[in-house]
């Protein structure tokens, strides 16, 4: 081709110098053309320029609205509209799904909303998610794992189902089952997981040693078989609640409340070295032998419930007594428990 | 060269550098082979357009190849060039034209500035104010108009 071109080449500028001087179609007098007659895919492409609040105000321009999602290219110019998507009404979210990555908020707050379905895009920004005392069935989205620095989940009084997916959670009081995901130990910057009122089965996995800012732990009233030793290594954990569960084994590490398990042989020496306790409740189970004396270290204690285990020792070892003694800690014994509790 | 023919049978021979700004074009091009001397047939550009698509094309053959999209990059309607807002300053019309044969010849700078354009014509303006620009016919009952104005009271600006 480019043979015989360079012969006859003239540039394209002066091609078209050349045709203006004889058009005979003035462009600006051509057959108007409106911007309704636009396909759908430009006028999209339109749109997505501007910001997504003003094309939902254009949604009043004429029939039919927009119904299919639509896309922003202009990320720049988010307003605090646009970032506030999670508040957006529901219908309005659907039309703009791309929106939520855009959104820099910290936190949503959707507790008692009543809102369905749960919102599955979420910024990357968020610290603090809370979904509680919804209507959301369903599985928890996987999405929420991606979710890297998120310290609360509250996902409590819900009628969510399936199995939990690898996040930190506030799941209380749903239908959850299965068994916790040892995937939980990646959740390294998680400060509460609340699971209590479940359907939770198996072992809690020993990788949630690895929760290091784990500061709550609830998970009360499951069917949990046991806690591992490595919550031990847990050392911002103020809060552990275990009650109601079918533990047989106490941990080595830090416990709190083991009330009502079938807790079976003796209270672990290695208890005296989990110096941050403050509430021990392992009332009404079957445990025996006697209080350890290394108790009587723990300088923060003010709960201490053993009653309820029949098989125990009714005397306190001296230190632990001394240390009763010594400040207001609310006790309980066998020899203390009523009959019948 | 390559010769391209409009919707109104007027011929335009263009450098191949030119030509190939269209994508399609470009591949029909290679689809036919560099043999053929055959014009191209563009049946929904008519010969006034497309006298100004190439006068765009012309304007940018130099132009660096396009970076990769970059997601991360800050994207604004307002970043366009001077030359490209002089080239715009048309009736629209043939703004929509435009458009319209960007959009067929797969033409993606030319498509975005006329989007871009279009875009910046609507910002700041009332929904009003966008009807009377385009000349689109409100044609909602006053129930249905109310009816978004009420889902839309959160969003548009009073």
């Amino acid at each position: 081709m480019t043979g015989y071109s360079h012969a006859f080449e003239t540039t394209a500028q002066d091609y078209i110098a050349e045709q203006l001087h004889h058009d005979v179609i003035p462009v600006s007098h051509h057959q108007t053309k409106h911007i309704t007659s636009l396909p759908s895919e430009v006028l999209q492409d339109i749109l997505a320029w501007l910001p997504p609040s003003k094309v939902l105000a254009l949604r009043r321009l004429c029939p039919p609205p927009p119904t299919q999602s639509l896309t922003i290219k202009q990320i720049s110019r988010a307003s605090e509209l646009d970032k506030a998507w999670f508040h957006w009404p529901a219908m309005y979210q659907s039309m703009f799904p791309s929106v939520a990555q855009y959104s820099t908020l910290q936190s949503i707050n959707l507790v008692n909303q009543t809102l369905s379905p749960i919102p599955t895009t979420l910024p990357q920004t968020l610290e603090f998610l809370l979904l509680g005392e919804n209507r959301f069935t369903g599985p928890i989205p996987s999405a929420f794992g991606a979710l890297t620095n998120l310290q609360e989940l509250d996902l409590r009084s819900n009628q969510l189902s399936g199995e939990i997916p690898n996040e930190l959670l506030f799941l209380d009081k749903n239908e959850l089952s299965g068994s916790i995901p040892s995937s939980f130990g990646k959740l390294t910057s998680v400060v509460t997981v609340g699971l209590s009122g479940n359907q939770l089965t198996g072992p809690v996995p020993d990788s949630i040693g690895d929760m290091t800012w784990l500061n709550l732990l609830d998970i009360s009233e499951n069917w949990v078989s046991a806690v591992p030793d490595s919550i031990g290594q847990l050392q911002h954990l103020d809060c552990l609640y275990l009650q109601k569960n079918r533990i047989e084994k106490i941990p080595r590490g830090l416990v709190h409340i083991l009330k009502r398990q079938w807790l079976e042989g003796t209270i672990p020496e290695e208890l005296g070295g989990c110096v941050s306790l403050i509430c021990f409740d392992v009332s009404c189970n079957r445990l025996v032998g006697a209080v350890p004396a290394s108790l009587g270290g723990l300088a923060r204690l003010g709960v201490l419930a053993v009653g309820g285990n029949e098989g125990m020792e009714k005397v306190l070892p001296r230190e632990v007594a001394e240390m009763v003694e010594g400040r207001h800690i609310y006790l309980s014994t066998p020899s203390h428990l009523k009959a019948g509790h | 060269m390559v010769k391209i023919t409009s919707s109104d049978n007027q011929e335009f021979t263009i450098s191949k550098e030119i030509a190939n700004q269209s994508v399609l074009i470009k591949n029909m091009l290679e689809d036919v082979g560099e043999s053929d001397d055959q014009p191209i047939p563009l049946p929904n550009v008519s010969g006034a357009i497309l006298q100004k698509v190439i006068e765009y094309a012309t304007m940018h053959k130099d132009d660096p190849p396009p970076a990769p999209e970059d997601e991360t990059k800050l994207k604004t309607s307002e970043d366009i060039e001077e030359r490209d807002k002089e080239f715009m300053q048309l009736d629209q019309g043939t703004m929509f034209e435009i458009i319209l044969a960007a959009n067929y010849l797969d033409m993606k700078n030319l498509l975005d500035l006329g989007c871009k354009t279009v875009a910046n014509m609507i910002k700041g303006k009332s929904v009003e104010e966008v009807r009377k620009l385009f000349n689109i016919v409100n044609d909602f009952t006053p129930e249905e108009e109310e009816q978004i104005r009420k889902e839309n009271e959160w969003c548009e600006d009073r």
